[in-house]
This record gives structure tokens, sequence and C-alpha cells, in this order.
């Protein structure tokens, strides 16, 4: 489990570039190609129309729309929009960046790596602090289970991501039901965990755990309770 | 006696005048020989011309051309070998060259055809198969192969419409653009 959650994690990241924020990617050419484009050099604005795409350095976007300014670079891009960068793919009705940096996509965005499947209504990615940010509800699905929330933030360098409101984890390869108001996961090596805190409660193999706090230890199936606590164990038939 | 020798004289005299001007006189023109329809262009034909229009006392644009042909009918221009230059009015220009092109004597509208090329004073160049100035709203449209660079960014598509300065510009059908690309 803590491998998919790192890839999880990892499918975050790789929004960093798309945006047009990352140096590396700011400094690329940037190829558009659609049915038709406008240019004013003035301004700075390009608008494409029709199959367009969008290609800088490893970032493709394709959409029915497009706009981009090449002062700001900022972009403007909706209708059927997929981004798609190395593994990472971002599917959504519409994809802004702004300031060389922020990365918003709306209109049911899904951000997919490999199995990894990050969703909400909204994805805002801020690249220069790594800053992902999921509001109104959220679902995280690895290969090892789901995780969904109300809101999610993702902190991509410090291998972390919160979920706060009605926190639910579901791993059916680890036989483990979980509910808390709270959770934090730890990503990076030798600290692979999840922190569930308010309500928390964990039902894993029939035996149920519940406390303030409890805690998942990703490279097994053992968990921790916190504070006041209670272990319900269903005796195994023999 | 006298008398006659000398009208046989004037006779000699005229059938030898006659005869050398048949032998030389200059060759009808192709033209002559035929029965023309009854609505077909006359030309003019002019080497090495220069035309320009003015207006409140600024030059709009002053066409160059090897040869100048003027339909006498419809006073339309066929020009060969042509340089077309556009003054725009915060001073620059941009120069079109092209084998050939028409412009209409109402309209003054011109059209230039065969690997047409243009320079802007500013730097910016395109190339397409014919190009088009509409005099009216001071537009250009550019068709076939066309490939506009200015600066860092090279624009190609099947049908360019811009305006006289090279700054706005529409590309349609296989609009492609690459911004950074060009040396």
């Amino acid at each position: 489990m803590r491998r998919q959650w790192k890839s999880a994690l990892l499918a975050v990241c790789l929004l960093i570039g798309l945006s047009g924020g990352a140096a590396a990617a700011g400094n690329e050419p940037i190829d558009l190609v659609a049915d038709t484009i406008e240019y004013d050099s003035v301004r700075g604005v390009m608008i494409a129309t029709g199959n367009v795409k969008l290609v800088q350095g490893k970032s493709m976007m394709t959409g029915a729309q497009a706009e981009y300014n090449v002062k700001t670079q900022e972009t403007y891009i909706h209708g059927g929009v997929k981004v798609v960068k190395e593994d990472a793919t971002l599917i959504a009705e519409e994809v802004r960046g702004y300031d060389n940096n922020h990365l918003i996509a709306a209109g049911q965005p899904i951000l997919t790596k490999g199995e990894n499947r990050l969703a909400g209504p909204k994805i805002d990615y801020y690249a220069d602090k790594g800053y992902a940010l999921v509001e109104g509800w959220a679902r995280m699905d690895t290969a090892d289970g789901v995780i969904t929330g109300n809101r999610l933030e993702a902190f991509t360098q410090e291998e972390r991501v919160v979920i706060d409101g009605n926190v639910h984890v579901v791993s059916e390869t680890r036989k483990l039901d979980a509910v808390s108001d709270h959770a934090v996961y730890y990503g990076k090596k030798g600290e692979g965990r999840a922190v569930l805190t308010g309500n928390a409660r964990a039902i894993q193999d029939g035996n149920t755990l519940t406390g303030n706090s409890l805690t998942i230890y990703m490279d097994d199936k053992a968990m921790d309770a916190q504070g006041r606590s209670k272990l319900v164990v269903i005796p195994k038939d023999e | 006696m006298k008398k006659a020798n000398w009208l046989i004289g004037c006779a000699i005299v005229l059938l030898l005048a006659w005869g050398i001007y048949y032998f030389l006189r200059p060759e009808a023109p192709a033209a002559e020989k035929e029965a023309l329809p009854s609505k077909a262009p006359t030309f003019l034909t002019y080497e090495g011309n220069t035309i320009s229009e003015e207006k409140d006392g600024r030059k709009i644009w002053q066409v160059t051309a090897e040869t100048i042909e003027i339909d006498v009918d419809s006073s339309n221009l066929r020009v060969k070998n042509v340089k077309a230059t556009f003054f725009q009015e915060n001073g620059t220009q941009i120069v079109l060259t092209a084998p050939e092109g028409n412009m209409d004597h109402n309209s003054k509208d011109i059209a230039l055809k065969g690997s047409v090329h243009a320079v802007t004073s500013d730097g910016a160049t395109f190339t397409a198969q014919e190009a088009n100035w509409q005099a009216k709203d001071g537009l250009f449209t550019a068709t076939g192969q066309v490939k506009l660079t200015r600066e860092d960014t090279v624009v190609t598509g099947d049908r360019l419409d811009t305006d006289g300065k090279l700054e706005k510009i529409k590309v349609q059908g296989n609009a492609h653009v690459v911004k950074g690309g060009a040396k």
C-alpha cells in the first residue's frame, strides 16, 4: 500500500510543468496546432480553435479551444481537455494556468498515473510550493485501496497528504475499512504511515479499533491507537 | 506624248512607292489580323514603371514592376515581377514581391501570385503562393503554404488573414504556431 500511495503522490508531483511553471518547461518552445489560430503579437495572445494541441517540452495539452498569452504564459484550454506529461494524465473540462506557476483543473478533473487516480470537483496545483489542493470532495484511488474525504491537500516535496472531513479509507488487499474526521499520510521512506484522528475507527479482518487517533503502518498490517481507544477482536473459526 | 510619258512616270513612281511601303510596312498585330471578340480586352504595356497611390498627402502604396499592362477598357493593371510597398501610418512598411499580379482599378485591391514573399520594416516575413491586399480594409490575405515568421514565432497554415503590419493574424487550415522555435 505504501508503494501505491507514493505513486499517487508522484502523480500529483507530475503536474509540475503542465502549468508552464517549471523553469525547464518555461524555456521550452511552445508548439500549438489547431484548425484555426488567431495571434495578436501586440497583446501576445494566441487563440486556437478546433482540435487544439499545445505541446511544451514533455507536456501535451489537447482540447477544443485554447488561449495562450506568450507574455504572461497564462493558459486557458477547455472542451474535453487532456493533459499528458510523461506517464501522468489529467483530464478535465477546463484547465487554466496562471503566473507561470498555478494550475487549476476544473470540470470533473481526474489525474491518473498508472493505476493511481486523483479526482475532485477542482484540482489546484502550485508548482513553486509543490502544493495541490482538492476541495468539495476528493477521491484518491490506488491499486491498494481508496481514500475519500471532503478536502485533500498534497505537499509533494514533503511527500505528505492531508485529508479533512468524512475521511474514509478502504483497502481490499489489507481487508481494511477505516473512517475518521482527519487523516495525514506520510510517504517518506521508512516513515510510511497514515494517521487518522477525530472519531477514528478501523475495521481490519473483522477486528475493530476505535480511538481519538489511529496510525496505520504501510509496510505491514500493523495499527496503533493513541489516547482513549477500544479494540474489539472477532475470534477466527478454526 | 510628253504628257503621256509624265503620267506613266507618275504611275511607276506611285507603284514603286506602294511596293516599298508594302514590303517595309510594320507587321500588323495578330489581334488586327483576326476578327476579335467584341469584348476582348485591349492592354497598353509599359516597362519598368512605378505607380503609387497617395491619400491626404501620405503615400499608401507603391508598385514597381518589370512590366505593367493596362486594360484600356477596365483600367485594371497586370504586372510582372512586381515589388509592392505598403506604407503604414506609424511609419512601418511592408514590401511584397511576386512574379505577377493584378490590380483592380476601382477597388484598388492588389492580387499577387506565384511565390509571394513579404518583409516588414520591423523584421517580420511571410511567404505564400498568393496574397491579396484589400485596400478598403487595409488587410492582407495570403493562401497556399503560408509561413509567417516574427521574432521567435513561426506561423504556418493554409490561409492567413492579417493587418498591414502583420501584428494581428488569423491562420486557418492546418494552423500551426511554434513560439520559441525560430532562430
